[in-house]
């Protein structure tokens, strides 16, 4: 009997330890962060007084775009051509998360201040305005063109071209938030869980519906299922050849449903790779997966 | 003792416990596919493989044979051989997947052909998944080397049913009335072809006119109806009903039914006919035994009862009537007994369509599931499908004129002949779907066809 005591006390502890390995989730708390939502002050003065005239100049639409070319400075240009080329995986965009706005707009602007260079406007603005006064940089490429404004519409829609501006920024000034945002994720709620498997579900839905042959023909379609265990690698290749789970077995003469199934596992390689539905950094939470097909 | 269940006890807790939790979220993340993309599977057919000239020719048109029958069913896409980056492949050697995959080959077909000493060709073939890397199937086949055509229509049949769910239907023949001269005087012959239009064949003279060939189930013996002058009066034509053997071409009358008498069809196994005849006025279904000729009246009914059909089990046949004021399909027991019927209660037969128009020449399907029938409404023909519970009716194609569809052997295609306005009659196919509508190549104008079960 004695025996049995410390051993009983050894297995229960082990019981213990495992049920914390096992149900992490069910001790997470559920912190609900707050979530900083980005408010526009207006001063409606600015808007209202029509004794103001400022000179603007109409052509402020394409100048927010210009705006974010101090960005791109910091970066070669031409390397981060070679390295978007090289690493086409959207996981590195997601990697960057909210920077990832910066190399995309990169190459875009690249080729147009090279192109403006020779064209009749010598408007040399492209490299110095690593500004945090973007303002006074569009005047300088257009002194030809003032035109005093002294409309109410016109101040209008000045104003909401700066809000979008200030909004702007913030969006630049993301990157910033990408901590906070490593943060939540150590403490994602179920809620979120269920969000993201909702998502991904409905992606991998599409994906493999495509990929997938069209059976609404078959003779018997509404009797044909075939579900597969799939395990993924964190880059969205299969682990292994995906695992039929049900039926166990094709009956020898079952031709519909045998080819159901072999349309079902073309399918499951053909939409290979499956990293541009899923984060790398949720691997844990995507690595399996059951596929059922069929009606 | 208590020790010793509680440890069991705490044992068989943490050997299950773990693995459940563990496996929580693979049960979690599932995804029901509960549909597909239509598209025609590219395919990859280099031509197949010759040591010897001659070889190389016979196995350059055994693939052309396969690529076109594939290509033509609709359901496959042919890659351009330009695009292959393999070459040169040997049915020995395992294929580089990789290499097809690049082009987006979804199944990849490679053979070989050689002739021996004494003559006789020898087909060899592998048919790949491309994207699982495994062969599917492999096959050889040794015939006269004449019968290279055949050849490459069984290698296609082989390769339509490992990546389809139904069977192929290439090896396989057309009945249909050649018809030629003016509109006034028209010579309608029996004629045949292979399903692609190769190989066509006149059965009979053009002296007397040919109406509604059909296959019986061997393919080797067809059913049609002739138009002969009565014998004491010439002027007055009756339908005489012949057996037509395509191997020995010998002819054998039926029977001779008087004027109005259509649309025999064989029963699935080949021992019985089901015709209309009418007699006193009044049009009904019989079934006439081909070995004692002894003839069984189904129906009854006074209205119009004409063109049966079997289901491909023999058990119940379609035809069409107007016993319920306007011309439609109803379905019946072979042996003439009440049915449950899908719109409720028990009766000798049930109707099974209920659209405006008029429905005619309905067709089982050999897969059993949908009736192929023509429709005639607002001016115009439309060929459709219908299920056999009278649900899903859908159109496949309308024109001036369409009519007498006609299925392929495994249910997939369906064959009539079309005459746009002012056009010529022709046979043209199309998918169940509606979709694949092609002409059928016939060497001149062309009516009624039916097609053979494959060929044995």
């Amino acid at each position: 009997m004695r025996p049995g005591l410390p051993l009983s006390i050894l297995l229960h502890a082990g019981i213990v330890a495992s049920a914390y390995v096992a149900f992490p989730h069910t001790f997470e708390e559920i912190d609900e962060e707050l979530i900083i939502v980005p408010i526009d002050l207006v001063v409606i003065d600015d808007t209202t007084n029509l004794a103001l005239s400022k000179p603007d100049e109409p052509e402020d639409v394409p100048e927010p775009e210009k705006v974010e070319e101090p960005e791109p400075e910091d970066t070669p240009e031409p390397l981060d051509e070679g390295e978007i080329e090289e690493d086409p995986d959207p996981r590195a965009e997601d990697d960057l998360g909210e920077a990832e706005p910066i190399p995309e707009d990169e190459p875009e602007p690249e080729p147009e201040p090279e192109e403006a260079e020779p064209t009749p406007t010598p408007t040399p603005t492209p490299k110095p305005t690593p500004t945090p006064t973007p303002t006074p940089a569009p005047p300088e490429p257009t002194p030809t063109t003032k035109k005093p404004d002294n409309s109410f519409l016109d101040r209008a829609l000045q104003s909401t071209q700066q809000a979008k501006k200030t909004r702007e920024r913030e969006i630049k000034e993301l990157p910033d938030l990408k901590e906070v945002k490593n943060a939540r994720e150590s403490t994602r709620s179920a809620g979120d869980r269920q969000r993201d498997t909702a998502t991904w579900t409905a992606l991998l839905k599409t994906k493999l519906t495509k990929c997938f042959a069209d059976f609404a023909d078959f003779a018997e379609a509404d009797r044909l299922r075939t579900s597969y265990q799939i395990n993924l690698n964190k880059d969205g290749t299969l682990l292994r050849p995906p695992r039929r789970i049900a039926p166990a077995q094709i009956p020898l003469g079952d031709q519909q449903l045998r080819v159901f199934d072999i349309n079902a596992q073309r399918a499951i390689k053909k939409c290979e790779p499956y990293d541009d539905i899923f984060p790398p950094e949720l691997y844990e939470e995507w690595k399996d997966f059951t596929f059922n097909f069929g009606k | 003792m208590k020790s010793v269940v509680s440890c069991l006890a705490a044992l068989i807790v943490a050997a299950t416990a773990l693995p459940l939790a563990l496996t929580a979220s693979a049960q979690d993340n599932v995804v029901n596919i509960t549909e597909g993309t239509f598209q025609p599977m590219p395919t990859a057919i280099p031509d197949f493989s010759g040591d010897t000239p001659e070889e190389a020719t016979l196995a350059t048109d055994i693939s052309e044979v396969i690529r076109n029958d594939l290509a033509g069913s609709g359901l496959f896409r042919m890659i351009d051989p330009a695009a292959f980056v393999e070459r040169n492949l040997d049915i020995s050697v395992l294929p580089r997947f990789a290499d097809w995959k690049v082009i987006s080959a979804e199944a990849l077909l490679v053979g070989k052909t050689t002739i021996d000493t004494s003559g006789q060709m020898s087909t060899q073939f592998r048919l790949f998944d491309v994207f699982t890397g495994r062969q599917l199937y492999s096959q050889e086949y040794i015939s006269s080397r004449e019968n290279w055509r055949r050849i490459g229509h069984i290698i296609a049949d082989d390769i339509y049913e490992q990546l389809t769910p139904d069977g192929g239907y290439f090896d396989s023949r057309i009945v249909y009335v050649a018809e030629s001269g003016p509109k006034t005087k028209r010579t309608r012959r029996l004629a045949i072809m292979d399903q692609d239009g190769a190989n066509p064949e006149y059965l009979t003279e053009g002296r007397v006119e040919v109406q509604t060939p059909r296959f019986d189930p061997s393919s080797q013996t067809i059913i049609y109806t002739a138009l002969v002058p009565d014998a004491r009066n010439p002027l007055i034509e009756r339908r005489r009903i012949y057996l037509f053997n395509i191997e020995t071409g010998r002819e054998e009358v039926i029977g001779d039914f008087g004027a109005t008498s259509f649309a025999a069809r064989f029963s699935p196994d080949g021992e019985n006919i089901a015709m209309s005849i009418a007699e006193n006025g009044n049009s009904d279904i019989y079934i006439l035994n081909t070995a004692n000729r002894q003839r069984t009246r189904l129906t009854t009914n006074p209205a119009i009862d004409t063109s049966p059909s079997y289901s491909p089990d023999g058990s119940q046949i379609v035809f069409t009537s107007d016993r319920g004021g306007s011309q439609q399909l109803y379905i019946m027991n072979a042996d003439g007994t009440d049915l449950n019927c899908p719109t409720g209660g028990r009766d000798k037969a049930c109707r099974i369509t209920f659209g405006q128009g008029l429905y005619s020449t309905p067709v089982w399907s050999p897969r059993g599931d949908l009736v192929a029938f023509t429709k005639q409404t607002q001016g115009r023909f439309e060929i459709g499908v219908i299920k056999t519970d009278g649900t899903g009716e859908r159109s496949l194609t309308s024109d001036y004129l369409v009519e007498g569809p006609t299925w392929s052997p495994n249910g997939r295609v369906i064959i009539f002949f079309k005459e746009s306005r002012g056009g010529r009659p022709g046979l043209w196919s199309v998918d169940l779907t509606g979709r694949n509508l092609k002409r059928v190549p016939t060497p001149g104008d062309a009516s009624d066809p039916a097609w053979s079960p494959v060929l044995q």
